[in-house]
């Protein structure tokens, strides 16, 4: 079949329509990434920040350390994961909920997801760290259930709460556009051809809304993979993440190339993850 | 003789607004029913409601013997055709007919020969590893209706299976519809809103008219005979004059000062109905049988088949809708006869208040 006619636009127009978006997504995304890729071939100069000359000592640092490297890496993508299948599992029925929702209310919802990003992050999760100490609320209550005082603080567990609080709209959103664009008349169908509530789902929903979970999982497993503030505030000893030793390069050691070296090896490697991802979506619609 | 549909009292209201006022619909085993009315007369919610798809108010729905009034859609013997298809877009032709089997738990196997028999059905040989989304409407339609038939339930649902159709194709279809039915034998429970589709699919019809049913019967009997001036000007009845009978009850005497005679009498007719393609009009001629009536043609319309005169008759001016005989047509402004068939002249009750 041939492709549908679209309205002839010369090749200069077309130009001109393309310049724009492709001279913003240079800007904003790729000059970033270059200037990191620059970065991280310099040397610490004794003051700190970097020094053009070329030096791979950074990377060579990273090579070197491999075990703490990726042990670190491990770790993140653990909490990650973690973080990110929660989530999933809680922005699903949520989305349906808001979809199902008389039109009126859908919008009011989708305002109540959105409404604490509003705030600022650090801000909210100063709160967990508030709420989950060992005098906090969720103690006092626990208190008054007869159970002991738990220290939640400092441990994975306080990060991934910290992780699905924070980036919870990211998969929400997406899968509720899935959802509320999916036909009625396939759930219908489906029901009507002998599925029950589960299976109609399992074989028809949840592949239907694949592209909206898949897209709410991304945003939320690649931010989750390089936070510093939540491990920072709600982890300990034990929680370090890539973000953390990345930034600790900044503020801390003053040490930009092997900062920059790190976070483009972040990047590689949220990039390696997506890979199959992306493939497998090319190969389903083809 | 054994049913396969026994509904009882349906009621259904939406937000306080009735949709179904209290139906009964039984539908013979093997036969093809159709259910016709005009645009919220309620007959796709009682298809709904067969299907399990909407629960009634009141009322009992009785399949193959079974009560399944409370049952949900999936337990249900019953498979629905719907109007806009709803194919799976993320399985290809083969799977969206073998889903029903598959969810029945039947083998991979079975399940691929039975797919491909019911594509072979519908004349959709080898289409099975097509994507749904490269099908044309026609096609959808036949994957729907084989996705429908293959675990061979006690009926098959129809909601406006055609309607998206353009009107070639829709001829085609309803040819092929009721050809396939006479073929499975499973009955068919048919909805639109055409009653051209109805009477050329079915074996019986029933015609809904505000959540009632207004008549049901064999489609020849409902064409002949409409129960009411409601069914009379939805089957296209072209002639409904008000009048009364004359007391002899051979003749009725329209509001217009028309005279009609008719074969049948109804004592307290309120309305002939007279189907305009029943009154032959021709040029005034002498010697006229003694029933004639003449007027003066006040419009002309050519319809194809045959044109649409009508025609001013009588004093007071009663508007009669004929059909020109062969010939040329009339002009506007002349003088014809109009031939009426006391068989053609069909008397109805008055309206119910």
């Amino acid at each position: 079949m041939s492709p549908p006619p679209t309205e002839r636009a010369g090749p200069v127009s077309k130009a001109a329509t393309l310049a724009l978006p492709v001279a913003w997504a240079a800007l904003l995304l790729l000059l970033p990434l270059v200037v990191m890729v620059v970065t991280s071939t310099g040397s610490r100069p004794p003051s700190g920040g970097v020094q053009h000359d070329g030096s791979l000592q950074a990377w060579s640092w990273i090579a070197s350390r491999g075990e703490l490297v990726s042990r670190t890496a491990w770790r993140s993508a653990r909490i990650a994961g973690v973080a990110t299948l929660l989530c999933v599992l809680l922005a699903t029925p949520t989305a349906w909920w808001i979809a199902r929702a008389p039109l009126r209310r859908r919008a009011l919802l989708l305002l109540l997801v959105v409404v604490p990003s509003w705030t600022s992050f650090l801000l909210r999760t100063y709160a967990w760290k508030i709420l989950l100490r060992t005098e906090g609320p969720v103690n006092e209550l626990l208190g008054l259930l007869g159970a002991g005082p738990v220290s939640f603080l400092n441990t994975e567990g306080a990060v991934v709460v910290g992780l699905v609080y924070g980036y919870l709209p990211f998969a929400v959103l997406p899968i509720y556009v899935a959802v509320e664009r999916l036909d009625r008349d396939l759930l219908h169908a489906a029901r009507d051809l002998g599925a029950g509530p589960v299976r109609t789902f399992v074989s028809v929903a949840f592949p239907l809304t694949l592209a909206g979970t898949v897209a709410g999982a991304m945003l939320v497993f690649v931010p989750s993979l390089a936070a510093f503030v939540t491990p920072a505030l709600l982890g300990g000893d034990d929680t370090y993440m890539v973000g953390q030793l990345t930034q600790d390069q900044f503020m801390k050691a003053r040490d930009w190339p092997l900062g920059s070296a790190l976070g483009a090896a972040l990047a590689a490697a949220a990039l390696l993850a997506l890979l199959p991802v992306a493939l497998a979506k090319r190969v389903a619609r083809a | 003789m054994s049913f396969d549909l026994e509904a009882t009292g349906i009621r259904k209201a939406f937000a306080g607004v009735p949709a179904l006022g209290g139906v009964d619909l039984v539908v013979e085993k093997g036969s093809f029913y159709a259910l016709v009315g005009p645009s919220g007369c309620g007959k796709s919610t009682l298809l709904r409601i067969v299907g399990g798809h909407e629960s009634p108010d009141a009322g009992r729905v009785v399949i193959g013997g079974r009560d399944v009034t409370a049952d949900p859609p999936e337990q249900r013997p019953v498979h629905t055709v719907f109007q806009h298809y709803a194919l799976f877009p993320h399985l290809c032709v083969e799977d969206n007919v073998a889903f029903p089997l598959r969810m029945r738990g039947t083998g991979r196997r079975e399940r691929r020969a039975r797919a491909a028999e019911a594509l072979a059905m519908v004349r959709l040989d080898g289409y099975g590893r097509r994507p749904v989304a490269t099908l044309s409407g026609g096609e959808k339609q036949r994957v729907a209706l084989a996705r429908a038939l293959v675990p061979r339930p006690a009926i098959v649902l129809l909601d406006e299976p055609l309607g998206a159709l353009d009107l070639q194709l829709r001829r085609a279809m309803q040819d092929e519809l009721r050809d396939l039915q006479h073929r499975v034998g499973l009955t068919f429970l048919h909805v639109t809103h055409d009653q051209e589709e109805a009477f050329r699919l079915a074996d019986r019809v029933a015609v809904l008219h505000r959540g009632l049913v207004a008549q049901q019967g064999a489609p020849r009997d409902v064409y002949r005979r409409p129960a009411s001036r409601f069914v009379a000007a939805f089957l296209g009845v072209g002639n409904l004059l008000p009048g009364r009978p004359e007391p002899d009850g051979r003749r009725f005497r329209t509001e217009g000062g028309l005279v009609l005679e008719t074969a049948e009498p109804r004592p307290g007719a309120a309305f002939a109905a007279v189907r305009e393609e029943r009154v032959l009009v021709q040029p005034e001629r002498a010697g006229a049988p003694a029933g004639d009536l003449s007027g003066l043609v006040e419009d002309v319309v050519f319809l194809g088949a045959t044109t649409r005169v009508s025609v001013r008759v009588g004093g007071a001016g009663a508007l009669v809708q004929g059909v020109a005989a062969d010939g040329a047509p009339p002009a506007k402004g002349a003088r014809v006869t109009l031939h009426v068939d006391p068989e053609d002249v069909w008397l109805l009750p008055p309206e119910p208040a």
